[in-house]
């Protein structure tokens, strides 16, 4: 339940609360299914149609030139339009000199990469250069070269992007390829949506690419010619290390890869500790497992959204037999 | 804590909106055109309409995004839109229906009473979807809402056009109906 809710259920009694958090529970699933029927991409073609947006990008290239261009349309291209202006006037005004220690300062300004992070708990939505959008999970970070540009008017051959976390990325079609660099792995992609998910142990690195919608490219780090395409909607692929080969693709169910989107949790067929590691990033918390539980049951769960940590760690408790219980720096799960 | 990012980000939809971007109108339509659909389908319990009523919002959204720099909040402008949508054609329904009326002595459409054996049997998604509809007009509302995008009770009342106290009051109401409901049917639930 949100807090808005549970603080109209404060006075009442704690039987009478636990019986609307199992009425909201209940409203959930109903909700999750009505969701369900919803065809997104037909509704959305036939605004497509009703409004010819298809053909905008006439309307886009006439945002980008300078003179047309409107305040909000700034907040995208913001970096390159500022920079254009700041230059033509240098020029004009300022002497040669002061213009050279500009640009060498610009130039060192230019080559560090931007830094976009979720910190433990948070979930951030950006925008990237060239208008496709990332959704970062608690403690993930997400590194590319400013504009996508080599130097300043100077395109990179691809559009780039380091991923350390997990991210749904939604991509704008475009001609130059958009690449997620992982640890081990990387991704390619043209117009498309996906998630990836990273989890680095001592031991090993792991990536893991689910597809939404359109065609992706997966390949070990050390391996770019070798390739796993995912191409229909749900399927899934993992790699462990740099170079072997990504496991060929499974279906799953999107609700489970995706829940963390809208603030809820799910694993399916996960062992207890990629679980913990899973809520460690969402929940921004330490888990410890003081138990030897070497041979876990694998576990599926699923919160829609909203999940709560406490209610999670309950039931991940009753399915493997621990119990758990808050420490200084987060919780401790032990035999009961 | 999520939200905050949530908002943000929306803020900046909003005003690429304001400027005809298609990209940012598409980008809103994958972030809240699922919870609309939901919200409308809740309201009116039919997956065919609540498909064309969740494509005119936002189709109007497009067509008012000149006026759109002066929106508060744009989740409550949204859902705001679509309960008109929703209100809409239960008025233009309403007036059918009496013209037809009119015309023939046809029966009420109100479906016949199910006996609580074939009720207990039929799941319990189906039983609680229902019961959902069976909320007065308002309480069913306010309820719907308070589920979606983490809309805070304001934002509700705004859609609404009520005050955030009455909101609280349909909710607690519609929450406290539902128990009963769960409890009379299935007790082992709750």
């Amino acid at each position: 339940m949100p807090p808005d809710i549970r603080k109209l259920f404060e006075d009442a009694s704690t039987e009478r609360r636990r019986e609307m958090a199992s009425v909201w529970a209940l409203f959930d699933a109903e909700e999750e299914a009505r969701a369900e029927a919803f065809e997104a991409d037909r509704t959305w073609a036939e605004l497509e149609d009703q409004f010819g947006l298809q053909g905008d990008k006439k309307a886009e290239e006439a945002a980008a030139d300078p003179e047309e261009d409107r305040p909000a349309r700034q907040q995208q291209g913001a970096e390159s339009h500022s920079r254009h202006r700041l230059l033509t006037a240098g020029l004009r005004t300022v002497a040669l000199t002061a213009a050279l220690a500009l640009c060498a300062v610009g130039a060192w300004l230019w080559t560090q990469p931007v830094t976009v992070e979720a910190t433990g708990g948070n979930r951030v939505t950006a925008t990237l250069p060239d208008g496709s959008t990332v959704e970062l999970n608690g403690r993930s970070t997400l590194t590319y070269r400013r504009g996508f540009e080599a130097l300043p008017f100077v395109e990179l051959e691809e559009r780039r992007v380091r991923l350390d976390g997990e991210a749904f990325f939604s991509v704008q079609s475009g001609n130059r390829p958009f690449v997620v660099k992982t640890s081990n792995a990387q991704v390619t992609a043209l117009g498309t949506k996906f998630t990836v998910e990273t989890f680095e142990e001592t031991s090993s690195r792991m990536t893991q690419v689910t597809l939404r919608s359109g065609q992706v490219r997966f390949a070990p780090a050390d391996r770019p010619d070798r390739p796993v395409t995912l191409s229909t909607k749900g399927a899934r692929s993992q790699l462990t290390g740099a170079s072997g080969a990504p496991t060929p693709p499974t279906q799953i169910d999107l609700s489970y890869a995706e829940a963390w989107r809208r603030g809820g949790f799910a694993v399916q067929k996960a062992s207890l500790s990629v679980t913990l590691r899973k809520l460690e990033r969402q929940f921004g918390t330490s888990i410890r497992l003081d138990a030897d539980v070497s041979e876990s049951r694998p576990m599926t769960l699923l919160y829609a959204r909203d999940a709560e940590l406490e209610e999670v760690l309950t039931d991940i408790c009753i399915v493997q037999d621990l119990t758990y219980r808050p420490t200084s720096q987060g919780y401790v799960l032990t035999t009961p | 804590m999520s939200e905050v990012s949530v908002t943000d980000s929306l803020q900046g939809l909003q005003r690429r909106l304001g400027s005809s971007d298609g990209e940012a109108f598409e980008a809103l339509f994958d972030r809240l055109g699922t919870p609309v659909f939901r919200f409308i389908s809740g309201m009116v319990g039919d997956t065919p309409l609540a498909h064309d009523l969740t494509q005119e919002t936002f189709a109007q959204l497009w067509e008012g995004r000149d006026r759109i720099d002066d929106v508060d909040s744009l989740q409550a402008y949204i859902f705001r839109i679509a309960r008109n949508r929703v209100y809409d054609h239960r008025r233009k329904e309403r007036r059918r229906r009496s013209q037809r009326a009119e015309r023939s002595d046809e029966l009420s459409a109100e479906a016949p009473q199910r006996p609580d054996g074939e009720m207990s049997a039929r799941n319990l998604r189906a039983n609680f979807q229902e019961w959902i509809e069976d909320l007065p007009e308002r309480q069913r509302e306010a309820l719907l809402l308070s589920r979606e995008q983490g809309m805070s009770h304001e934002e509700i009342a705004q859609v609404m056009d009520v005050s955030p106290n009455t909101v609280n009051n349909h909710i607690v109401k519609a929450m406290s109906t539902l128990r009963d409901r769960v409890n009379h049917y299935r007790p082992d639930l709750l």
